[in-house]
């Protein structure tokens, strides 16, 4: 379609306005082009979105349908895993060279002072807290339960297990996919 | 019980407070900041994958069914 558009002769088409320069209507052309190529490349990355994230659907319900303890649910925790170390790395490359290439500085990050994150800390001190009480009164206690305990009533139903993973999963690819995802789109 | 019940209560105030940190634009860290601030680096990121994995073996590998 661009590349009609760019063999076109400029005064043959109709929205070219009489005695305007051949400049000005191909610009207005190009464009229009670029806008056309840009919703193409969307809907490309929905498209593939949307297949992915059955695909990752379907891997979720089957993988939380396995029996805990085998090593078919180890391998099957292992894909993912294994996919993010080996497609990671290059992903995270991806914005990076994006930057590079466009001469902008690398995207600034984020001051963590230790008083912005203060509520965390505080958090994790309790939670570490509770868990090593629940672990040093043997793990199973009905009085004091670890967090693994807790998590264990919610993992008795298959459908609660799925969500889980899928927000597992999620986690990690959500932010490792993003950049990429936003460079397909702007490329088109 | 109790224990059973702060730990709900726990996680509920991670939720609440990584919604307030993303509403306070920048005031406070949220999650998400953490997470970019510490993956942006290789030794961060191979330990938040490690983290990552850890979770996912323990929780859908290794979870046992009360009765």
């Amino acid at each position: 379609m661009l590349s009609l558009m760019a063999t076109a002769p400029p005064n043959d088409t109709p929205d070219a306005t009489p005695g305007a320069p051949p400049g000005r209507a191909m610009g207005a052309l190009r464009g229009a082009g670029d806008a056309g190529a840009h919703h193409d490349g969307r809907a490309r990355t929905r498209g593939l979105g949307a297949a992915l994230g059955v695909a990752a659907a379907a891997f979720a319900w089957w993988s939380t349908g396995l029996r805990p303890f085998t090593a078919t649910v180890y391998v099957a925790i292992g894909i993912p895993v294994a996919a993010l170390v080996l497609v990671g790395p290059a992903l995270r490359g991806v914005e990076r060279r994006a930057a590079d290439v466009a001469g902008r500085p690398p995207a600034p990050t984020h001051p963590l002072g230790v008083r912005s994150i203060f509520p965390w800390i505080t958090l994790l001190a309790v939670v570490a807290g509770l868990e090593g009480a629940g672990l040093a009164l043997g793990g199973r206690s009905n009085g004091v339960p670890t967090l693994s305990t807790v998590a264990d009533h919610a993992l008795a139903w298959h459908g609660m297990r799925f969500v889980m993973f899928i927000v597992w999963l999620a986690l990690a690819w959500v932010p490792t996919l993003r950049p990429a995802w936003r460079r397909a789109e702007q490329v088109g | 019980m109790i224990v059973t019940v702060l730990w709900l209560v726990l996680a509920a105030a991670g939720v609440v407070w990584e919604l307030a940190c993303r509403l306070s634009g920048g005031r406070w860290a949220s999650l998400g900041t953490i997470g970019s601030a510490l993956g942006s680096r290789l030794p961060g990121w191979i330990a938040l994958v490690a983290l990552w994995a850890f979770v996912g073996w323990h929780l859908f590998g290794r979870y046992t069914i009360p009765r």
